[in-house]
């Protein structure tokens, strides 16, 4: 089967996406345990999922001429296609609560899902104490993440299967 | 009926969800709050040794009450940085900046012993030996 190619319609589009992924982050940088790349990331699965890799990929390029290439960015490379994977992998679900605990989970886990970096570069002590050290944070974004998508799941998941009728 | 009865049995797997949830969150914050190395009140005298590149070794007297070993850096302007999840990125150490884009990071250490917690949640106790070394490659 040959692979669908993006027309230039969808990769200016994804590159939007990508952009407000950024913006909408950086807006919200200042609210502790509050961020919006989760909730994004997930509605473009469910509802612009050719798209979605492309947004993701373009937002990770995006940090790193912002913030430089670090420590964090090993974790940047694969973090964000975590959710993106689970939305894929649950599309058939329904309903703004499953969603939330979906996210809430992925904000409960984030720790735990960036300490592979630090087990390779501080051994497996490094590792616990980062996730440990981590945990008020991982709650914070937990409890984050959950209220976010319980409260805009529904409207915008209508805007973006409205974007996704119209390509 | 039927859906009735579906319905039902999916609300419940829902609460169940949110109150498994809720309950993880506890049992994390309970590892959280039972592994946290306590931190000592009082005056403390430590020593804090900035490690520069050129292999020049600066030694800094630091006599203080702060808990831990941000407060007890930043009291003396040792340190900089910017603000991260994990507390206190630091990036700066008496003034040399580590350069991105040469990997270079500030590598802390205590009596020579890599630390497992960051500046803010490390604990200082008297006569404490701490280490800033600039580090070139991840």
């Amino acid at each position: 089967m040959p692979h669908p190619r993006l027309t230039t319609k969808q990769i200016v589009l994804g590159g939007l996406m990508g952009a407000l992924l950024l913006v909408l982050k950086e807006v919200l940088a200042p609210v502790p345990g509050v961020e919006p790349v989760t909730l994004l990331v997930i509605l473009y699965a469910l509802e612009l999922s050719a798209l979605a890799p492309w947004a993701i990929a373009v937002f990770i390029v995006l940090e790193f001429v912002l913030y430089g290439f670090g420590m964090w960015s090993w974790m940047y490379l694969y973090i964000w296609f975590v959710p993106f994977l689970a939305a894929r992998l649950l599309r058939g679900v329904q309903g703004a609560l499953p969603w939330a605990l979906v996210s809430g989970v992925f904000g409960l886990c984030f720790g735990a899902l960036c300490t592979p970096v630090y087990f390779i570069t501080q051994g497996p002590g490094g590792a616990l104490a980062w996730w440990l050290a981590g945990i008020p944070t991982d709650v914070g974004h937990c409890i984050g993440n959950f209220f976010v998508m319980l409260l805009l799941y529904r409207p915008l998941r209508r805007v973006f299967a409205a974007i996704a009728r119209a390509l | 009926m039927e859906n009735q009865k579906q319905k039902t049995g999916t609300n419940k797997k829902l609460l169940l969800g949110v109150a498994a949830l809720a309950v993880a969150i506890v049992v994390l914050l309970g590892i959280y709050f039972a592994t946290r190395t306590p931190a000592s009140a009082g005056q403390k005298n430590i020593t804090a040794v900035v490690n520069t590149l050129d292999g020049n070794s600066i030694s800094f007297a630091i006599t203080t009450e702060e808990e831990y070993l941000r407060g007890a850096a930043e009291s003396i302007g040792l340190i900089e940085g910017s603000e991260s999840d994990y507390g206190l990125f630091v990036t700066s150490v008496n003034g040399v900046t580590a350069d991105d884009s040469k990997q270079q990071w500030w590598c802390v250490t205590k009596g020579g012993e890599m630390l497992e917690t960051g500046v803010d949640t490390t604990p200082i106790a008297d006569g404490d030996q701490f280490e800033f070394t600039l580090t070139e490659g991840y």
